[in-house]
């Protein structure tokens, strides 16, 4: 394994309006980690995602991913660098069925120009067919194969989250930013999505970066753990040196049960 | 007692059919933007009009002017966007700011037409068209024309979104943008292209009606609130809602012929609108 940084966040700073919601946030990823944000409510987590996938312009600061400076880029440039996100409540395309799903996730995909998928039928057929083709082997990989046809809004919730990890695998990406993968998830199925993650981190050669609640998870998951509050980073460190990095203990621990 | 006359079905399938078709496009806009376009009924009146002048002022024959008036619509839809909606959504203006600029863009756009064409009613040069009779109901040519065409072009929609990349990203931006975003998906040009393919289905809207019926400036907008009312028939963003929607208020209007005065036909319309509201708010196809 690697030790060198995947994602590197220096200096990030957000406001609306008057309101900072993330000031100054140095954030290090490195790659085939699965590095946890925590923090408590309201302490710039989500914010940091949105801004490092492209969704807001930071005021200040950088971003830089796989060596490139992606701070300015749009979310779909950042996606075709190699980084995605999933979103907080399992977000699928409910009316389209899950092979669909997974279809649109396609990053080869000549998509959006009228010309390109109409015209040049051969080239757009091969790579339609090299989607289809991703799209079984992560079915069979996500042991979705007999929901193939189903409709998204068919899923149980569990499955929901997988078909979420599979679109996002299906971009091809080399970090996933999971936002809250575990929120509403009954006790075994976030078991079985923590075997997934680590078993999607060894296989394919992933790196993650996991905002979570749930702490058991963040702690049996994660090999670093980054700690924000108020739109900082206060500490970072394996599980063990956040449980008793005092800092950590003040802000978060001490005032919110985990 | 009224008995009833097969004369209403030809007639409310061609009525149907243009409803249908300026309707999809409204309803994609709807679907990838969020946002209901009160100027979409311009773009119809655009359409036919830019066939006005290539058919009457430059001689062209009818088809030709009706092929030519597509671009044109496309290409006043896409700058509208480019000067008008396109930096309201960079500031993050929310659903109801683009509507009440629509509304400013409708009147400013009607008035132009009628600035420079007057109000006066206007007609294409056309060769008057015998009606035939097939089965006792008598069919125009015209109307041959409007159902072949609206038929083809729905089939043409249908092909596209589910057959092409193109439209299964426009279904997938009008389901979650940041969702297609975050999937890779170049959601800025998709919104171009449907721009393209609305306007597009309504320029030929606007020239079927047309021929059909006389041109007016204020043919686009006296005709939007029935498609408003066929796209929440057909529940809002769904094309093939607003297919159905099409047909079902073309066909009810036609008929509504037969027990009340013609002038009350977009009366018909609305009640439909309404009572659907009140009973199945998310439209015929429920909840897709």
């Amino acid at each position: 394994m690697s030790t060198e940084s995947l994602l590197s966040v220096h200096g990030l700073r957000k406001t609306f309006g008057g309101i900072v919601a993330i000031d100054g946030l140095e954030l290090e990823v490195k790659r085939n980690s699965i590095t946890g944000l925590i923090g408590p409510n309201g302490a710039g987590k989500t914010t940091a995602f949105k801004t490092i996938s492209g969704f807001h312009d930071p005021d200040e600061g950088e971003i830089v991913f796989d060596g490139q400076d992606i701070t300015a880029n749009s979310v779909q440039a950042i996606v075709d660098a190699g980084l995605t996100r999933t979103f907080q409540e399992a977000r699928t395309f409910p009316s389209m069925t899950v092979f669909e799903n997974l279809l649109i996730g396609h990053r080869g995909h000549r998509g959006e120009g009228l010309l390109q998928s109409t015209a040049g039928v051969k080239t757009y057929a091969s790579d339609e067919r090299t989607a289809m083709e991703r799209a079984d082997q992560l079915l069979d990989y996500l042991q979705l194969n007999d929901r193939k046809d189903k409709q998204a809004s068919q899923l149980a919730v569990g499955e929901r989250k997988l078909l979420e990890i599979g679109r996002a695998l299906m971009t091809e990406p080399d970090l996933i930013l999971l936002d809250e993968p575990m929120a509403g998830l009954p006790a075994d199925v976030t078991a079985d999505i923590i075997e997934y993650i680590e078993r999607i981190r060894s296989e394919r050669d992933q790196t993650f970066l996991i905002i979570e609640h749930d702490m058991d998870t963040i702690m049996s998951i994660c090999d670093k753990i980054a700690v924000m509050d108020a739109g900082k980073k206060i500490a970072a460190g394996t599980a063990e040196e956040i449980q008793n990095d005092s800092a950590v203990i003040d802000a978060y621990l001490g005032t919110e049960s985990p | 007692m009224i008995s009833f006359d097969p004369q209403f079905l030809i007639n409310g399938l061609t009525t149907g059919g243009t409803i249908a078709l300026a309707a999809i496009g409204l309803t994609l806009i709807f679907g990838v933007l969020n946002f209901i376009n009160f100027a979409h009924g311009e773009y119809l009146t655009i359409g036919a009009y830019a066939a006005f002048v290539a058919n009457v002022s430059l001689g062209l024959p009818i088809l030709l002017s009706a092929i030519l008036a597509v671009p044109v619509t496309v290409v006043f839809a896409l700058v509208i966007d480019r000067i008008v909606f396109y930096p309201l959504r960079r500031q993050g203006a929310g659903a109801l700011a683009l509507l009440i600029t629509s509304v400013g863009v409708s009147i400013v756009v009607r008035n132009l037409i009628e600035t420079i064409w007057s109000s006066d009613t206007r007609r294409y040069d056309l060769a008057a068209g015998e009606a035939m009779s097939i089965l006792g109901i008598r069919i125009t040519a015209v109307q041959i024309i409007i159902l072949v065409t609206s038929l083809l072009l729905m089939v043409g929609v249908h092909l596209l979104l589910t057959r092409t990349t193109l439209g299964v990203s426009m279904r997938a931006t009008a389901s979650n943008q940041s969702l297609a975003m975050s999937s890779g998906i170049n959601t800025e040009q998709v919104v171009r292209w449907t721009w393209v393919i609305g306007a597009g289905l309504t320029a030929v809207a606007g020239v079927l009606i047309g021929i059909d019926t006389v041109l007016r400036p204020t043919m686009g907008f006296g005709l939007l609130l029935v498609m408003f009312a066929a796209v929440i028939l057909g529940g809002i963003g769904d094309p093939y809602g607003a297919m159905l929607g099409g047909f079902v208020i073309g066909f009810v209007q036609e008929v509504s012929v037969a027990f009340i005065s013609a002038s009350y036909k977009p009366a018909v319309a609305f009640m439909i609108m309404v009572a659907l509201l009140v009973w199945k708010p998310e439209g015929l196809r429920g909840g897709t």
